[in-house]
């Protein structure tokens, strides 16, 4: 190769490179941290709400089959600092991004007020989970792995830790937690906790598939869940 | 290319059509005959539903973009061409620098990318704002009927960024979509959803095409090609 064609490539490389994908968890102060400390407003919640309810449904159930996370019974912080990722670019979502724009749910009041509504509803007693049941071998080995690099962050039971934004996933769709899984292992999702990264650095395929049927199968306590499926949600009467 | 003149980039644009025609596979039957694109081509010019002496006029008709689209821009020669009247001058010029780029290439792009070397930037752009003042189909979608389309446009998520009503998408850069044809809009559903049409704004749509089936496909494209006055 000729000398001036390596110094083009290299040069091209590096003007390249910024471009790429970056990690990165977190930006600091922004509107994230603007929303965190405003009072929510229910009812303007509700309202903001209806954006999200045409995907994410009335009852912020998203979809059983997982296209579609449940967004009901999220931790406050850990839905504002989605929402303010998605927008700033940080969290690559074509399908929500437009959705996530301040000209379609306005600015961080309104970020506060939605979550809040979100993380009131009740949860889906009826999430989509993966195909093995309590007492199979994968289920147990799930639980292993669950209790072995996951609960420091996300808790015993899935229940999350909202001081730190690490997100509730008991009761998520199995479908949509293994694609995210996925994501963040193999550097996709951007905004990934890097401590979470190199958690599961060493996770096969199977590994991923077993923790998260086991997540998936972690019980709701019932005072968070609506009273049955066919449950509505009456502000949309 | 200069030297090409709008007569011979009109045999070339018609020598596309017939060659398509000629190896359209599977779809071929849908293609009309050679014939009737010739008719539809000598009677567009007395169809004109916008009469006005603007760069983008005068462009609309050397670049032979009438010859397709129909003079009003919602009467195209063949039902897997799609109805551009009124269409958002943002989308119209992103799909016009991707045909050209090759980055869109699905469909009849080639018939249309034939051209498109005749086209610079800035007449994209006088193009792509002249046919958004295009008057649409009368009417629009409306998701009270009680039909399959209008459930699955609901169900489905199609109105959350395209608008209830078709016309009224949530980014300038997406579609309206209400009163296309309903070949063309077949084609664009399948193409996104397998991937062969990638450019631009798609990856959003794709996202959700997996929850639709092949089925519900065309009842969507034929849904959205009637429309509620």
């Amino acid at each position: 190769m000729k000398k001036s064609t390596l110094l083009i490539l290299t040069a091209l490389l590096l003007t390249i490179m910024p471009l790429s994908a970056q990690q990165h968890w977190m930006n600091e102060g922004g509107e994230r941290e603007n929303a965190l400390n405003l009072k929510p407003d229910l009812e303007n919640g509700l309202d903001v709400f209806e954006v999200c309810s045409g995907c994410h449904l009335p009852e912020g159930w998203g979809s059983k089959e997982g296209t579609f996370p449940q967004i009901a019974g999220q931790l406050a912080p850990v839905s504002i600092k989605q929402l303010a990722d998605i927008r700033e670019l940080n969290r690559d979502n074509p399908t929500m991004y437009p959705f996530a724009l301040p000209r379609s749910i306005g600015g961080p009041q309104a970020l506060a007020d939605v979550v809040a509504y979100m993380e009131n509803l009740p949860m889906n007693p009826d999430n989509g989970k993966g195909e093995w049941a309590a007492g199979t071998s994968e289920f147990k080995q799930g639980k292993k792995l669950y209790l072995d690099n996951c609960i420091q962050c996300h808790g015993n039971t899935g229940e999350g830790d909202a001081t730190k934004f690490y997100p509730l996933i008991q009761g998520q769709h199995y479908n949509y937690m293994l694609r995210q899984f996925e994501w963040i292992r193999d550097g996709k999702r951007r905004n990934a906790n890097p401590d979470m990264v190199k958690q599961i650095v060493g996770f096969s395929d199977k590994d991923m598939q077993m923790v998260i049927n086991y997540v998936s199968r972690i019980p709701v306590p019932k005072e968070k869940l609506a009273p049955s499926a066919d449950w509505l949600n009456p502000d949309f009467d | 290319m200069k030297w090409i003149n709008s007569k011979m980039v009109l045999v070339v644009s018609l020598a596309t059509l017939v060659s398509i025609s000629a190896c359209g596979g599977g779809d071929s039957e849908k293609v009309k005959p050679v014939s009737e694109t010739k008719e539809a081509v000598k009677a567009a010019p007395e169809n004109i539903a916008v009469a006005e002496n603007s760069a983008g006029a005068e462009l609309y008709k050397t670049k032979t973009c009438f010859t397709c689209h129909g003079m009003d821009g919602k009467t195209p020669i063949l039902p897997q061409y799609p109805n551009i009247a009124g269409q958002t001058a943002e989308y119209a010029l992103q799909q016009m620098i991707d045909i050209k780029a090759g980055t869109r290439a699905n469909g009849m792009t080639a018939a249309m990318k034939g051209i498109m070397h005749l086209v610079s930037d800035e007449e994209m752009k006088l193009l792509a704002e002249y046919v958004s003042t295009f008057p649409r189909r009368e009417g629009g979608l409306s998701m009270a009927e009680d039909s399959e389309g209008a459930k699955l446009f609901k169900t489905k998520t199609c109105f959350t960024c395209h608008g209830a009503d078709g016309k009224t998408p949530l980014l300038p850069n997406y579609p309206k979509i209400e009163g296309q044809s309903a070949e063309y809009a077949l084609q664009q559903m399948q193409d996104i959803k397998s991937g062969v049409r990638n450019n631009a704004q798609t990856a959003a749509m794709k996202g959700i095409m997996h929850l639709v089936t092949d089925e519900e496909i065309a009842t969507l494209a034929t849904y959205m090609s009637t429309l509620v006055k």
